[in-house]
This record gives structure tokens, sequence and C-alpha cells, in this order.
């Protein structure tokens, strides 16, 4: 896997809708520069953190900055293909 | 991209995955008694799967039961149901229904759902199994599935993975998911849900039965539930609630899908090779800013223009690379034509009592699209020959001392700039005495003609000879070796036999690897230009009068070293006028080993020349290979080496073949 990149927003273990807000806040703040997003810890998420990472795409999409994801779990890859996510969000393999 | 365009592409993907699933099934079924590890088992179920699952997104629903009838079978398999000869014969018959309804269906005929029918009773009945489930679920069903999570959704911890999961156990499903509600993070409310979905299901599963799953969700959700026509296409609606029934708008998809689907065929290319072709592209712009900089103000000096030169010397280069690197992307392995073949050596084998051992080698050989298609139906009909003629029944063969079990080799490579394909048997061999006997009760040559075997084994490839004592359906239809080496050259190729008695036959073809673009050499004939192609020559001589003679009072040969090789008067074999004077240059071109000269005014320079069609232009000409427009303009024939070599080799066989 790749190192930890310091400018990297490392999303939680959990991103649910418990903890989407905040994950929510710190994307806001950085969504206005080219980002790297670190899924590397995420295991469990549910609809409102796949909600999130759509919107996130998109934004970038919208404002045409550069997005990359770092790491994204077996787990996260499940659900988003089961959700029919998988090509929105463009994850990279599994590890 | 619009809903057409979208079901368009996507029906040409499924029908591409498709086939080569139904390829891949192909060549492990015929090893599926003998060698059925459960690495095999499972690339077969997963290509079956796939087809399955493909066929019901793209709303073919009468392939559903027989795909799913095969799959069952690999199912038993994988959980230990030994595999037999008997089943694995079974799977590909099926296999081959499966395909002629795919090749209806993409040729836009309906399919026969009957024979799909009655195969799925076959393949059922392999296994054992009660034909009720044929029975019970013979109607599969094309549903839509709208699911709109209400905005507080989320809060409600609504989870949406079971729902799918269970629902995809019903059958093969799409999932559309539609994120275009979903606003810019700015906007964002973080837990109030925008996302909807759209599940296409394709299903024998009862209205009630879905309904049974999507109500955990209902009280979250806005859902419905509705079937599509079994013809109409799932055409997923964004925003709206999912489409009711449309009976009426069903055909009218496919056909559009049928229209916009490419007719000249779609190929696919490896990333490697798309890579090449972009690092091609790079030094191109290198060079090509390279050359820019050298077209400035300032005087033109020697400095300045070595700089030029330099510059058109890595044009040249990289110009060759990138038509090398073009060429490729039309090149596909020999692999893809010989992977037919197990199947069938091993059924026409069972079926003349034969026991037949197929070797393989060099299948990643690559050669040009257009040269493999038309390459298959010869290679059938040699393989079939070698099975039928050539290796003899297992009791002949075990009292002549040789193994029981016949063996047939495919083996393809490349050589010089042609890639070579053989198919060798180690069966009784030709009988030249038969042969000659045949072609001289047939009035192909006359009756005091004295052939040693060699030239005896030629006579197989003229038109209408078959030594075949009666016809039967493997080989013996009438057509033959000349229709095959009509074939191989009609692809500017050239074929080749040798055969020793008793130890078997081997076949040689010879094609070039694109019949595109060739490497010539331009020579003079009078005021006319004519191409040779490079790879064939293989020298060129002054000629010096003292060591040529004439024999037999029409063959001009020279004595080149110690072999007399035939000259040919280029000139008045092509009807240019003749040149005052005696030619100086012989170019001798080379095929299979015999020698011709072919002489000439003048050796001009070598070049690739783009080949034109004179079939496509104008009409075929016997001895041209096609023509070409060079530099200044001017037409220029190539020759057709292989015809004319033949020609000086045996004029009257020739003369045979072109009437």
């Amino acid at each position: 896997m790749d190192p930890i990149e310091p400018d990297a927003v490392r999303l939680p273990a959990t991103l649910d809708v418990e903890t989407v807000a905040a994950a929510h806040a710190a994307l806001t703040a950085r969504a206005d520069a080219a980002l790297v997003v670190d899924l590397g810890a995420v295991e469990q998420v549910d609809l409102a953190g796949l909600q999130l990472l759509c919107a996130l795409v998109r934004t970038a999409a919208h404002h045409q900055r550069p997005l990359a994801w770092r790491g994204a779990s077996r787990a996260l890859h499940v659900a988003a293909n089961t959700l029919g996510l998988g090509h929105v969000l463009g994850l990279p393999e599994a590890p | 991209m619009n809903p057409d365009a979208l079901q368009a592409s996507l029906m040409a993907t499924f029908f591409e995955e498709s086939f080569e699933g139904l390829e891949r099934l192909e060549s492990g079924l015929v090893h599926l008694d003998s060698d059925a590890g459960r690495d095999l088992i499972d690339d077969l179920f997963r290509a079956i799967h796939s087809i399955k699952g493909g066929a019901g997104v793209v709303g073919i629903a009468e392939v559903g039961p027989l795909a799913h009838a095969i799959e069952s079978v690999f199912d038993r398999l994988r959980r230990g149901t030994r595999a037999t000869a008997e089943m694995s014969a079974g799977l590909l018959r099926a296999v081959d229904v499966l395909r002629s309804a795919l090749a209806a269906r993409q040729a836009g005929r309906p399919t026969s759902g009957e024979a799909c029918e009655r195969a799925v009773a076959e393949v059922e009945r392999l296994v054992g199994a009660a034909p009720t489930t044929a029975a019970a679920r013979p109607e599969i069903t094309l549903w839509s599935i709208g699911i709109a999570p209400r905005p507080d959704a989320l809060r409600a911890k609504l989870d949406l993975l079971p729902v799918f999961d269970r629902l995809s156990e019903f059958g093969p499903a799409f999932v559309n998911a539609e994120v275009d509600a979903v606003p810019l993070l700015a906007d964002l409310d973080p837990t109030r849900s925008y996302l909807r979905w759209d599940l296409m299901l394709s299903t024998s599963a009862t209205q009630a039965e879905l309904d049974s799953v999507v109500r955990w969700i209902d009280d979250t959700c806005d859902v419905t539930v509705a079937p599509i026509a079994a013809e109409a296409q799932p055409e997923p609606d964004p925003v709206a609630p999912p489409p009711a029934p449309v009976a009426e708008a069903g055909p009218a998809a496919p056909r559009d899908a049928r229209e916009a689907t490419p007719a000249g065929g779609s190929i696919r290319v490896s990333i490697d090779k798309i890579d090449a072709l972009i690092n091609m592209v790079g030094e191109l712009v290198i060079t090509q800013s390279m050359l820019g900089e050298l077209d400035s103000e300032g005087p033109l000096d020697a400095r300045r223009l070595a700089r030029i030169r330099e510059g058109l010397g890595q044009l040249a280069r990289n110009t060759r690379s990138l038509q090398d690197s073009v060429m490729r992307l039309r090149s596909m392995s020999v692999g893809t034509v010989f992977n037919r073949f197990p199947r069938l050596v091993r059924e026409l084998g069972e079926r003349l009592g034969k026991e037949i051992a197929l070797e393989i080698t060099g299948q990643n050989t690559e050669l040009d699209k257009a040269v493999l298609e038309k390459l298959s139906d010869p290679l059938v009909h040699l393989v079939r020959n070698a099975i039928d003629h050539g290796i003899e029944p297992t009791t002949d063969r075990v009292a002549a001392g040789k193994a029981a079990a016949g063996t047939i080799r495919l083996h393809a490579e490349h050589r010089g700039g042609d890639v070579v394909v053989e198919i060798a048997d180690d069966g009784r061999g030709l009988d030249a005495a038969r042969i000659v006997a045949t072609a001289r009760a047939k009035g192909l040559i006359s009756a005091d003609a004295v052939l040693d075997d060699r030239a005896a084994y030629q006579l197989v490839f003229l038109p209408g000879f078959s030594t075949a004592k009666e016809v039967s359906d493997l080989s013996g239809r009438g057509v033959g070796m000349d229709v095959v080496r009509r074939h191989v050259k009609e692809l500017g190729g050239d074929i080749a036999l040798d055969s020793r008695p008793g130890l078997g036959t081997r076949i040689t073809l010879r094609l070039p690897l694109t019949l595109a673009i060739i490497d010539g050499q331009l020579v003079r004939l009078g005021e006319h230009q004519v191409v040779i192609p490079l790879l064939s020559i293989t020298e060129s001589v002054e000629l010096e009068p003292s060591r040529t003679s004439r024999l037999g009072g029409t063959l001009d040969v020279y004595r080149l070293r110690d072999q007399l090789v035939p000259m040919l008067d280029l000139a008045a074999l092509l009807d240019l006028p003749r040149h005052t004077g005696q030619r100086q240059i012989m170019v001798v071109v080379t095929v299979d080993g015999t020698q011709v000269g072919l002489l000439v005014d003048e050796v001009l320079a070598q070049q690739q020349v783009v080949v034109k069609s004179l079939e496509a232009n104008y009409h075929r000409v016997p001895g041209l290979a096609g023509a070409t427009i060079l530099g200044d303009g001017q037409v220029a024939f190539i020759l057709d080496v292989v015809a004319l070599v033949q020609a000086a080799r045996a004029p009257s066989l020739i003369a045979a073949a072109a009437a």
C-alpha cells in the first residue's frame, strides 16, 4: 500500500450516518484544491458514507479538480459494487 | 450517452463477451472428463454465468433457461459429481445451441426457443435432474425495481445491502444507481438521502416473492416492482419512478440496438499495444518539434542540413515503428483459431473410431485478423483431411507397429516476415501411385507422364482431384485441396505438402503477417516500375551471357554457381513492351526452395509499399499480387512471386490452376 501522504484526508474506520457529518466537514474544508483521500482505514460504511463519497466525486468533477483515492477495503468495494456505485466512485483495487 | 446508444453498446459488449465465453466453454469442455480440475470447472462456471447474467440484462430471455441448466451442471460438478464423456459431449451440443441462438439474435433473426427448450431438457438429463425444474420455471421475466429512499431514510439506518443481495439471488441483476440528485459537498446535507436505484432483475420469481423482499424497506423507501415486457429493453429513467409495463414499446429497442452496432466488427486490443502506439506518437512529436526548430530564419548551412537529415532519418524510423505498432493492433494470436480444433479432432475421432491426440504449439503467434479469419476454413479442411484420410484405423496402426493413437500436430511460428502454419499427422502418408493413377484416369496428366513422388503429391492441388474411394461427409465433399490452395493464395500465402509413406503428411502454409503493407524492391522494366516483394528475393546478379543456355527449346536457364536457375522474362510475362537489347540484371526469387530468375532492366530502391487490391479496384490479374502508388504518384504493380515461381516450376500446372 502507498505510504500515508501527509496531506491526505484520512477517513475513519466507520463511515456511517453517525460520523458522516465530521467527515463531510473535513472534506468540505479541503475540497477547493486537489485532494487525496485515504480510505485505507474505512471498514464499515453505510449509505450515508457512500453518498458522501459520491458527493465528493461529483464536486471534484464539477470544479475539475483532481481527486485521488488511497486504499479501499474489501468491505468498501463490496458495498459500493453491490449498490451499483462502483463505477461512480472508481475506487482503487482492493488490497 | 442516450439510452439507445447505451443499449447498443451494452448489446455489442454482451455479444462479444458471450462468444468469447462460448469459445472458452468449448475448449474447456473437451477436457472435462479427462482433466476436470476445480480450476477448469470454476472457469467454465464463470463463463456460462456471465452469459446468463448478460443475457438477462440485455433482454435476451430465451437463452436464460439453457444457460441456467448448463450452469447447474457445473454446479453439480463443483459439488463432486463426476464428469463423464457423455456429459461433456452433451454440454458441447448445448453450447452449440446457445451459440446459434445468440448469433441469431445478433443478426436480428428470431431465435428458436424450441431448440433451446430441447437443449435444456437434454442438459438436465445429463445430471439426472428432474425435468420439473424446467416446467416449474419456464417464464423468465425482466423486472424493474425502483427504490427511492425517503429523505430521512439514512437517519433511520436504512441498509440496502441485504435487500440487493437477496434480490440478486433470484437471478442476474443490473443495478443502476442514480447519483445526479446528490448535491455538491457545499450543499450536501450528509444525513439526508439523495440517492435512488433502479434494479433490473431477470428472474423466474413471482411478483409476490419480490414484494416479500422489498417489504423489508418499504417503511423508509418508495418502492415499485413492475415487470418489463419480455422484449422491451430496460431503460433506466433516472428521476421518474421506474417504468410501468410497456408491452407496445417492446420490439423497437432491440432493432435500434442492432442498427447502431458497427457492421465492421470489433477487435480487442491489449493495453501493451496501445501503450506502444502512444510511445511512438510521443517520439513522432519529438521529431516533429526537432524539425520544426530548424524551420527558422537563417542560412541553410551544412550544420543545419545535417540536422535536417538526422531529423528525417528519425522520422523514417518513427514512421516505421508507428506502422508496425498500428499493424500489431490488427493482429490476433493463432490460438483463437487453433482452440477450435480439440473439439473437432475429438468428435471426428470418435465418429471414425480413431484414437487421436492433438498437439498444438506456437498458438501465441500473432497475425493479421483478416488473414486469421480467412485461415479458419482451410485449416478445418486440412485437419479433417488428416483425421479422415491421414490417420489410419487403430488396428492398421497397431499392425504397422505404430502407436495406437494417431497424432496431429498444429504449429505456428514467425519465419522471416511470414507466419508459417503447419498441420502434420503421423498417419499413412500419401499414396503416390494411387494419386498418379487417379490423375491419369481423370485426364489431368497424360498417360505417359512420369512423375516422382514429390511431383505426384502436388497433383492433389488440382481442381476436382479426389482419391477418396467413397465420398464421406467429413472431407470428401467435392471441395478439396484445390480450394484450400486457392484460399491460401488469395491471402497472399503459399501451401506446400510433404509426405512420407507410412510416416505421415505435413502441410505447410506460409502466410503474410499482414495484407496491407509489404517491403518491396522496385525494379525497372523499360518505362515501367514493378515491385518485387523483398522477402522472396535472395539475390540480384548481373548476367554473364556465357552462363545462359536454353533447355528444351523453350526454357532459358542461368548457371548460378552450381545451380541451373530458370529465367523468366518479366516484361513478356506482364505483356509490357519489350525493351531493346538484352536485359542485364536477374533478380533471383525463392519460394519453398525453388529459385527463379526474373530479368529486369534495373534494380531501383527498396521501399515499403501499401498494397492496393487489384480485385477491389480492377480485377484479378494472374501473376500480380496488387498495385501500389509510388512516392511520385506513379502506379507500380506488385508481383505475385508464388505464381511466377509455379509458372516456372510446372507451366502446365499453373495453366490448369488458372483455367
